[in-house]
């Protein structure tokens, strides 16, 4: 407990001195303190697993009335050790790349604040402990969105996200209240304990699920996401990516698979479809962006509709008396949340150094860097391979779980029950094809080939204290993925505690992980033993016979030389899916076409642009807020400035008033 | 010790048993359509005489030296993974399905970022299209895999493939026979053949394959062309054995591992040859009508696992 209560001590402490040092040692020391909070809080919640004990602190002095609680069971340091991960990283990313704006007095405290808030999240041991870290988060990380408040999309940004997560937090609270009142106490354990149902359980499960997905960015109340984003600044969209929409679903994993046990299982249905179409949504959207960081954005929403199937399918199957099934993919849904931290938080932070570096972050314009920044497209590489679910990845891992889980809960005789699963199943696949799509056009189109703009080809790489931030995640996505064993037992430990899923489903070791039931296994070090021998064998022969490499150019078709405008760029490379799934992109495609003056049969300019708008935003929420926008200008009318009028209004509020409470 | 020989045994006759159908495949088609075609050992020898050569390299990154590699390795890891001469292999019981169908995603994924890296128009059309028509397969295999998986309850091949072993008359159930075809059409789409790809073409627009592995030469093609071989064997063996696991050897005595062997190529003949007549007498389809072959696998797929369930 001593060590967890230092890490959120230092943490608050790096607030403080975000907010009083000068401008020269802000963002080294107050920076250099939140990595310390985060290495403190990591450990503590790591040592928390290793050891089984359940730290809480109680004070009564904090908050009125409930007081404040700390408690970080199985579930919450799971989750903690990806946050501390992802704070960490961040925070020394800042200490070398924090300029400008977001090197200012306001934006450093507030940075810190978020890591804070993050952090504090999944410790929180009552319900207003919780829903107290939860505003932090998401109070600091809206004023961080402002940071930059003189470029009107990040104004835009600001308020789809202040809308959204207010709304959230709203529906969160409405949730969290029925059930303190419900069961007569604050804290979690007892509020698990007095067992919820009825009306007032469906009523907090709907609040609380939708309050939560929507910070998990899942469809249709995901639109705040792609614009929040790429507008905070590099390290806070690391943060928003990789910690925070985790918290969303760590929330769901909380209150509704650990609290509303009772519910019934055609609610975890209806989250199973939101999932999906969540995963598929944010899946195709990546694929088809141009724009590094949305297509960042939209992989998150994907991950996190991947990690939603999971948790929803969990709920479904424990409820359906699958109880095995259902902890396979509790599990795998913790270790994708965590894999998608330690890989989100690389891409992000690659990003924004690739923005530095190029001026843009159009994938259109970038390409080549693999030659002018070597180490940063290595990792980026690693990264890639993570989320696209290369064996010895880590998120090869969770998929792997979730498929186990969803494949266990096919082999039920009830036809609903295994339709709900296929459904699962199949989002999962098609997502994790199309996240591939979107991967590899990260990787081919920005990093390889070659400059496609004069930033591209003018790309320094960056040395210092970035390069190690962007190692640490490098190195945890490897760890997770090569020896997935402690990580797993740790997360069969978790699950216990959600209740009514049996334990020890899975087990754990050095040598690789495995399902009880169904004696599949996986065994990443006999796998990559494997790929290095065979590696080996290959470059001896190699070796073997005397082998010659000529540099040569490319076969330019009978002209002299290749322009770098004749590779594909992202956005050709995406025009297969966006032609295929043209029907739920509603892509905006615009070709014009001149010709010349004398003859109509030869054509001047060419021009084609293409644009894939989010059709969930000008479908659903524009309607809505010309709805919101024509009523508020109606009711303008009422007040025309006549006091007269004002007078009897207030005398007819007075009536009503005397007729209620007659 | 016995088992990392058996694995050792398959990658061998994988890359030979590819390099070989590929060749028989193209004398099929020849003799079906009245030429006499190349000797079936056509492909080994380009293989064995480009793999002497040097390699003209057109980017300036390693991605072209590494790719080749990464496709190889990949998939003879998933050759020796996968049961196809005895039930026990090096990988025992983690020779998963799920293993080996993402071991053979990575090596498409380098391919298809390997073409990219060349900078040329061909490279990056092919990887376009490659990694669009590789994602819309991904549900039909993974829906066949779990159909073929539910049964035994297990992903695991070896746990699998002994089910279907003890459990013959599963063989002929109309949810196996499903997930058996929706399987096949992924093979076609995963291996490049008609009618989702044209293995002999040159022609610009149609070229998916090809188009990412025109910059290769020398002993990098050769490397490329073996890899792309035996992802061919490989996928047939393990189709033919998932389909009709009959002849497996279940002890690690030679003779019946040698049977084994025989059988899972016998298998692979069959189904090659059956691709083979398929190409012969169907013509390649507009890339953007593929996905429409690939949603039937998917559909057919899905059936094979709710048939499934009425019918346990």
């Amino acid at each position: 407990m001593a060590v967890l209560l230092a890490g959120l001590g230092v943490a608050l402490a790096a607030v403080a001195v975000g907010a009083v040092a000068p401008r020269r040692q802000r963002a080294l020391y107050a920076n250099a303190l939140t990595a310390l909070a985060g290495v403190l809080v990591g450990t503590a919640a790591i040592a928390a697993l290793v050891t089984g004990t359940t730290p809480h602190a109680h004070t009564g002095a904090l908050l009125p009335l409930s007081g404040a609680s700390l408690r970080l069971d199985a579930l919450g340091a799971s989750l903690e050790v990806t946050v501390a991960l992802v704070v960490t990283a961040a925070a020394l990313f800042s200490i070398g790349y924090a300029h400008g704006a977001s090197a200012s007095r306001p934006a450093v405290a507030l940075q810190a604040a978020f890591a804070l808030g993050v952090l504090l999240v999944p410790a929180a041991g009552d319900a207003v402990t919780f829903l107290g870290a939860w505003e932090a988060m998401a109070v600091t990380s809206l004023a961080l969105l402002l940071v930059e408040h003189d470029r009107p999309a990040a104004r835009s940004a600001a308020l789809w996200y202040g809308a959204m997560t207010q709304a959230g937090a709203a529906a969160i609270t409405l949730g969290l209240l029925i059930l303190v009142a419900a069961a007569h106490t604050t804290s979690f354990l007892g509020i698990a304990a007095a067992d919820v149902r009825g009306p007032a359980a469906v009523v907090a499960f709907v609040a609380t699920v939708a309050g939560f997905a929507s910070k998990a960015g899942a469809v249709p109340l995901h639109v705040w996401l792609p614009r929040a984003h790429p507008e905070a600044s590099t390290p806070v969209s690391a943060m928003m990516s990789g910690a925070m929409t985790a918290l969303g679903l760590y929330g769901i994993a909380r209150v509704d698979l650990g609290i509303l046990t009772a519910i019934g299982r055609w609610w975890w249905v209806g989250v199973l479809v939101v999932a999906a179409a969540s995963a598929l949504y944010g899946a195709l959207h990546a694929a088809t962006a141009t724009d590094l960081k949305r297509l960042l954005a939209y992989s998150t929403i994907d991950a996190m509709g991947l990690g939603l199937i999971g948790l929803a399918a969990a709920g479904e199957l424990r409820a359906g008396g699958a109880p095995q099934a259902a902890a396979t993919l509790v599990v795998g849904a913790l270790i994708l949340l965590c894999a998608h931290g330690a890989y989100k938080t690389l891409l992000f932070l690659a990003a924004g150094l690739v923005e530095r570096a190029t001026g843009t972050r159009n994938l259109d314009l970038l390409g080549g860097l693999a030659g002018t920044m070597p180490r940063t497209s290595s990792l980026v590489a690693l990264a890639v391979a993570s989320a696209v679910g290369v064996p010895l990845g880590a998120g090869f891992v969770g998929e792997w779980l979730e498929i186990e889980g969803l494949v266990a809960g096919l082999a039920r005789r009830d036809p609903g029950g295994v339709a709900a699963t296929l459904l699962g199943l199949v989002a999962l696949a098609l997502a994790s094809g199309l996240t591939a799509v979107a991967m590899v056009k990260l990787l081919g189109i920005g990093f390889l080939g070659r400059p496609r703009s004069e930033g591209a080809r003018g790309a320094r790489e960056p040395h210092g204290i970035v390069s190690v931030a962007l190692a640490l995640p490098a190195l945890a996505t490897l760890a997770l993925g090569i020896v997935p064993g402690p990580a797993l037992a740790v997360a069969d430990r978790a699950v216990t505690s959600l209740g009514g899923m049996r334990a020890s489903a899975l087990h754990g070791s050095l040598g690789g992980i495995g399902v009880a039931a169904s004696a599949s296994a996986l065994r990443p070090l006999a796998l990559l033993a494997g790929l290095v021998a065979a590696t080996l064998v290959l470059r001896a022969l190699a070796r073997a016979g005397a082998h010659r490499i000529r540099r040569t150019a490319a076969w330019a078709c009978g002209r002299r030389e290749l322009s770098a405008r004749m590779q594909y760029t992202a956005t050709s490379f995406a025009e297969p899916v966006q032609r295929v799934f043209a029907d739920v992109l509603r892509p905006d495609v615009d070709v014009t076409l001149t010709h010349e003056d004398e003859s109509r049969d030869i054509e001047r300019v060419l021009a084609y642009q293409s644009s894939v708008a989010d059709a969930v935003e000008s479908g659903l929420y524009r309607p809505l807020v010309r709805g919101a926008d024509a009523l508020g200008r109606r009711a303008r009318a009422l007040a025309n400035g006549s006091v007269h009028r004002y007078l009897a209004y207030g005398l007819l509020a007075l009536l009503a008033v005397l007729v209620v409470l007659r | 010790m016995t088992r990392d020989v058996v694995s050792l045994l398959q990658v061998v006759a994988v890359a030979l048993g590819g390099l070989l159908l590929t060749g028989l495949m193209a004398k099929v088609r020849a003799r079906a359509e009245g030429r006499v075609g190349p000797p079936i050992t056509q492909p080994l020898r380009e293989v064995a005489k480009r793999l002497g050569r040097e390699s003209p390299r057109a980017t300036a990154g390693r991605a072209q030296g590494v790719v080749p590699t990464i496709l190889l390795v990949t998939t003879a890891v998933a050759a020796g993974l996968v049961p196809l001469a005895g039930l026990q292999t090096a990988g025992g019981a983690g020779a998963d399905a799920l293993v080996v169908v993402f071991l053979l995603l990575t090596g498409s994924l380098a391919l298809a970022a390997g073409g990219l890296a060349t900078a040329t128009a061909f490279g990056g059309m092919g990887a376009s299209r490659a990694m669009a028509l590789s994602a819309l397969a991904e549900p039909a295999l993974l829906v066949a895999l779990a159909a073929f998986a539910v049964p035994a309850g297990s992903l695991s091949l070896p746990v699998m493939l002994r089910h279907g072993l003890n459990a013959p008359i599963a063989m002929v159930s109309p949810s196996h026979v499903l997930a058996a075809l929706a399987l096949f059409i992924v093979v076609i789409a995963e291996t490049g053949r008609l009618p989702v790809d044209n293995p002999s073409t040159h022609l610009e627009l149609t070229m998916i394959h090809e188009a990412m592995t025109l910059e290769y030469g020398g002993r990098d093609l050769a490397l490329v062309t073996l890899g792309a071989a035996m992802r061919l064997g490989l996928l047939l063996a393990l189709l033919g054995t998932l389909a009709v696991p009959w002849g497996l050897a279940t002890s690690s005595s030679p003779l019946a591992l040698a049977g084994g062997l025989i059988l899972v190529g016998v298998k692979s003949t069959v189904l090659a040859v059956v691709i083979a007549l398929v190409e012969v007498h169907s013509a390649k389809l507009r890339l953007f009508r593929v996905p429409e072959l690939l949603a039937a696998a998917f559909v057919v797929a899905s059936l094979a696992v709710l048939v499934g369930v009425v019918a346990r």
